[in-house]
């Protein structure tokens, strides 16, 4: 039988530096894998209730797309399933299930590639002049940009700027800021310093705000 | 005094909370006197908070189901 665990078994994220010392794993954590190692049914689905929550919202955010998402979450469950055995502990077990939703969500948004919206991430940082002023290339938000966030069009621009942001910045922010991951953890799952990701944030974070203020601006 | 481009450089900490009383102090004085500033970190600010309040989705109660049905065959086949 094909369970269908393609190739999100294998990680295409580089493991954390060598010398980062792995958190050590809570016994209760620590209990819960060894009964997953033993195929114990329960301790199964006691995982998929756990992380389900996190693990679609993660793939839902990187690939936009429903159907991606949720196919993204069969196979990463079914891949903790299959590769439990191979799981050393090195990271968390919520940062190794994380890691294989990352990859299966970017397989998924491989094969739509032409889908692809991003727009690269310096067009949207802001200039300065040789005294730190900003140059002003479009005025800034009106005062009432407040009440304009609160309204629906708004969210449909919040949404088209997170999903123009490379997949390196998406990734970071979706997981910080809607899935509201700490630095630490996000920095596990997908092998980077902690402050590569705040970097990354940082970039993200802008951009988004940026972007939004270019839709207001422009009325679209 | 600080620049504005000092206080860009410093957003996503600031907003996280993330530094020094000192250097916070430094951007509250900045923030202070800057319109331009202050309308970016509010705005930033602002966004961010819908995006962790209402960007989450919620996973639909039948891919919940048909996920633990499939693990289930998946145990049973082994
Ligand atoms: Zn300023």
């Amino acid at each position: 039988m094909d369970l269908g665990f393609g190739e999100t078994g294998s990680l295409l994220i580089e493991q954390p530096e060598a010398g980062m010392r792995p958190p050590r794993m809570p016994s209760a954590e620590g209990r819960l894998v060894a009964r997953l190692r033993q195929a114990d049914h329960a301790a199964f689905e006691e995982v998929v209730e756990q992380y389900e929550a996190k693990v679609y919202g993660l793939a839902r955010g990187l690939t936009r797309n429903d159907e991606d998402a949720q196919d993204a979450v069969q196979e990463t469950f079914l891949s903790v399933f299959k590769n439990v055995k191979s799981f050393k502990g090195d990271s968390s077990l919520s940062t190794w299930i994380y890691r294989i939703t990352v990859n299966a969500a970017l397989m998924k948004m491989r094969r739509r590639r032409h889908d692809d919206r991003t727009v690269p991430i310096d067009e949207a940082m802001p200039t300065f002049d040789e005294d730190g002023h900003r140059v002003a290339t479009l005025p800034d938000w009106h005062p009432r940009a407040d009440e304009m966030l609160l309204n629906k069009e708004m969210g449909g621009h919040l949404r088209r700027a997170i999903a123009e942001l490379e997949v390196d910045y998406r990734s970071v922010l979706i997981m910080r800021d809607q899935e509201g991951l700490s630095n630490e953890e996000v920095a596990a799952t997908l092998g980077l310093t902690v402050a590569a990701v705040k970097s990354r944030l940082h970039r993200a974070r802008i951009f988004v705000r940026e972007r939004i203020k270019l839709y207001m601006l422009q009325g679209r | 005094m600080l620049s504005c481009q000092d206080l860009l450089a410093d957003l996503s900490e600031y907003l996280d909370d993330g530094m020094t009383v000192e250097v916070r102090r430094e951007l509250e004085a900045h923030l202070a006197h800057c319109s331009t500033c202050e309308v970016l970190v509010d705005s930033t600010r602002k966004t961010l908070k819908i995006v962790s309040e209402n960007f989450s989705y919620e996973i639909p109660p039948e891919v919940s189901g048909r996920i633990l049905a499939r693990i289930r065959t998946a145990l049973e086949d082994r």
